[in-house]
């Protein structure tokens, strides 16, 4: 039974902490939605899309192609192109993951976003990794999508632009807000503005997605070449596990 | 086109990518190799941050606003070390400023 509200309660604590970014995925997925409709697609096959593929990136340039009329292939390199850097992200989260069975592990790599990575590896710094948790946050950020898909199917017309808003600096605010927990000695804060600048480059040159990892790369190049003391290791405690979130 | 084909397709290479390397053996995963990993993530957010700020459609942008909300929200982080407020505080900054209340 303690077992159970223990879960329920870690399964909250995800919930909530994922929140700000599931208003966002709401709306996102709500252009998207609009997009997809506007593309030719029934709103069935986008809502389908959103369950099926659930990767906004690879979603986006999917339909952008599919109004130019591209071919299959060329749609699935685009997805391959963006999805490059899921290798890297997946690699990083692994030392957190050793403690799941391969089946959950074989589960939760469905829900791997760039913001469910940003979530739940804020979480992992100071708690261990709970499944409960990871789901929580998981499930309310894939619920969102394909929920905000079809309201944009449905209400497209109504959807305000976020750039007009101003809201596609959410993400961004997010994700600084996060970074910043990663930025715990200068070592770190150099290779974050180098990773930054290399970044900025080539995404005027690479097709989207391939910056990422070469960011990525580079900082696990640095990270393994030169040892940093203040390297964040997986907490094997259980103990802070009941304490709830620090901040997200 | 067969819009099954083209969403299998996408989930399998998707999901693919995510599973690849997401448990990788123990033995593999040494203290330097740990150290590493670890800063993976700085590369990562550096960059989903920076080309956002500085890069729109292949072309280098100067935002002014989304930068100072940038700083913001890491000022409020250092105050706070609250994620929601730091959140909250530079989007509601952007928002006003875009909707000219600011």
């Amino acid at each position: 039974m303690n077992r159970t509200q223990s879960s329920l309660s870690l399964f909250r604590v995800g919930f909530w902490d994922a929140l700000p970014i599931t208003a966002s995925y709401i709306l996102f997925g709500a252009i998207f939605g609009m997009m997809a409709l506007q593309t030719g697609l029934t709103s069935w096959e986008s809502v389908a899309m959103s369950i099926f593929v659930y990767s906004g990136a690879a979603q986006f340039s999917a339909i952008s192609m599919l109004a130019d009329n591209a071919g299959m292939w060329a749609i699935l390199i685009t997805t391959v192109l963006l999805n490059t850097r899921h290798f890297l992200m997946g690699l990083s989260l692994s030392p957190y993951y050793q403690r799941f069975s391969f089946g959950q592990v074989t589960g939760l790599a469905f829900y791997m976003t760039d913001e469910q990575y940003a979530v739940t590896l804020n979480r992992f710094r100071h708690y261990p990794s709970q499944l409960p948790y990871i789901l929580g946050v998981s499930l309310s950020l894939h619920a969102a999508w394909v929920f905000g898909t079809w309201i944009g199917t449905v209400a497209g017309q109504w959807i305000p632009d976020p750039a007009s808003l101003g809201l596609g600096f959410s993400f961004t605010a997010m994700f600084l807000a996060l970074a910043y927990y990663q930025l715990t000695s200068w070592l770190r804060i150099l290779t974050f503005i180098l990773c930054g600048a290399l970044a900025v480059y080539l995404s005027l040159l690479l097709p989207n997605g391939l910056h990422l990892l070469i960011a990525g790369l580079v900082a696990f190049g640095v990270g393994y070449l030169l040892p940093d003391q203040k390297a964040t290791a997986p907490p094997h405690s259980d103990d802070a596990a009941a304490k709830g979130v620090e901040s997200a | 086109m067969n819009l099954f084909w083209l969403y299998l397709l996408m989930s399998v290479l998707t999901y693919a990518s995510r599973r690849a390397f997401l448990q990788m053996p123990d033995h593999w995963l040494s203290p330097r190799m740990r150290n590493g990993l670890s800063f993976i993530p700085v590369g990562i957010f550096a960059a989903l941050i920076f080309p956002s700020l500085f890069a729109s459609e292949q072309q280098w942008v100067f935002q002014p606003v989304p930068l100072v909300a940038s700083a913001v929200c890491l000022l409020v982080m250092a105050f706070s070390k609250n994620v929601f407020l730091s959140f909250g505080v530079s989007l509601g900054l952007v928002v006003l400023v875009t909707a000219g209340i600011l």
